[in-house]
């Protein structure tokens, strides 16, 4: 029997949508791991995808993320951990400060990914920089 | 287990004179485990004849049919296969699921008027439905494991691994949408778990290179597609499948030349598909 790692198609196709488009999306699997982001995505994040590979959904602390008021943002507050954790569509307009220093105001707008079956694959988030509001 | 081809045309079935060496029938596979289970591999034109031979050999109880989508040339046959008249037989029929409607709504709108004169509800034999989703199913001693892949609406791959022999089926794929294949990580492929390693793998082969251009998306392969995934998933002997109504014997056998070509001198070259043939894979010792 084959046990060999293969990604869910619906992971599979939701990359290379990433990959095609150029709105800023990352993607991460159904452990909270990062699979993905793209080159629009990795404008706002300050770091190319191939720099970083990897990192798990805890890790996103180090963006030290706040709201508009500046307060911090815990991580299973931020869209992308409600759509991992909560399995459930999130939007919000918060700031992130890059790997490259620079605080950036976005939107973002997160979704869990789900197949047949009521399967969970993993979730992706659309973002955006915003002029600061 | 021994397979067996009935049917290995894609699309729509095209008998005629220049497709008698690879024949006509949409695609339909007979799959015999080592204790004799019968499991049938999509509903095809070829089934009809697959269930023609059946009547000349011991009855069979218990057919387990696999239905890789329900495009019109999988499915097709399922009205004219023998086994479904009879009420001895328990049939059961896999498929992918859907969130609107079960499988057996599904197929039995294939098979009610105007499309079919006999509702599903009345034939004889009573199948059992099960979806077919990510998932292993045991039979016997064979392990089936289906998983979804790029193709046009929800469809599956399977793969029977039985005895340490293995038997890829992916007849519908598209692996190559919108990635290069050259390029990419196996773990992003689709169909890859499903077909690595594998023995023997029936893999979509409707296009050639030329022609694929003009129908990317549809949800098929062209040949040097089909040729990398065979390489990258290290199979041993790649078969191609799904030959498309308008290719020709001789188109086919050009086809092959050219899979040849790009395959190398990797384990045994790709063979085209045809009606007939017959592949044995003995357990292993």
């Amino acid at each position: 029997m084959a046990q060999v790692r293969q990604r869910n198609v619906a992971l599979i196709l939701a990359r290379e949508l990433a990959v095609n488009v150029t709105t800023p999306m990352w993607m991460w699997d159904e452990s909270g791991m990062l699979v993905y982001y793209n080159e629009p995505a990795a404008a706002i994040i300050g770091r190319p995808f191939d720099d970083v590979e990897t990192m798990h959904l805890d890790e996103i602390g180090q963006f030290r993320a706040e709201d508009l008021d500046g307060n911090q943002m815990s991580v299973p507050d931020l869209p992308s951990g409600v759509a991992l954790r909560d399995r459930r569509p999130a939007q919000q307009i918060l700031r992130i400060t890059g790997y490259d220093g620079v605080k950036r105001t976005i939107s973002v707008t997160a979704i869990p990914l789900f197949v047949r079956g009521d399967q969970f694959v993993g979730a992706m988030a659309v973002f955006w920089e915003m002029d600061d509001v | 287990m021994r397979i067996r081809i009935w049917g290995c045309r894609g699309s729509l079935a095209a008998p005629g004179s220049e497709t008698v060496r690879y024949g006509g029938n949409t695609s339909s596979v007979e799959v015999r485990l080592n204790d004799g289970s019968l499991l049938v591999m999509d509903a095809g034109t070829g089934i009809r004849d697959l269930g023609i031979n059946l009547a000349k050999q011991e009855p069979v109880k218990v057919v387990h049919l696999f239905l890789t989508h329900l495009h019109l040339d999988h499915v097709e046959g399922l009205g004219f296969f023998s086994a479904i008249w009879n009420p001895d037989i328990e049939l059961h029929i896999w498929g992918p699921p859907s969130s609107l409607r079960s499988l057996e709504d599904r197929i039995g709108k294939l098979m009610s008027p105007p499309l079919f004169p006999v509702h599903l509800g009345d034939v004889p034999c009573r199948p059992i439905f099960h979806d077919a989703n990510d998932q292993e199913i045991a039979i016997g001693n064979a392990t089936i494991q289906v998983q979804a892949v790029t193709h046009r609406g929800s469809t599956v791959g399977y793969r029977i691994d039985e005895d340490g022999r293995s038997f890829a089926y992916i007849p519908d794929h598209e692996p190559a949408l919108g990635v290069d294949l050259n390029k990419i990580e196996p773990e992003w492929v689709s169909g890859f778990s499903v077909a690595h390693g594998a023995d023997v793998l029936f893999h979509d082969a409707q296009y050639t290179e030329v022609e694929y251009p003009s129908h990317r998306t549809w949800g098929h392969s062209a040949i040097d597609h089909t040729v990398t995934f065979g390489l990258m998933t290290k199979v041993r002997n790649l078969v191609l499948f799904h030959h498309d109504p308008a290719h020709t014997d001789a188109e086919l056998e050009a086809h092959r030349s050219r899979a040849k070509e790009l395959w190398g001198s990797h384990n045994d070259a790709p063979v085209l598909a045809r009606e007939g043939m017959e592949i044995e894979l003995p357990p292993e010792r």
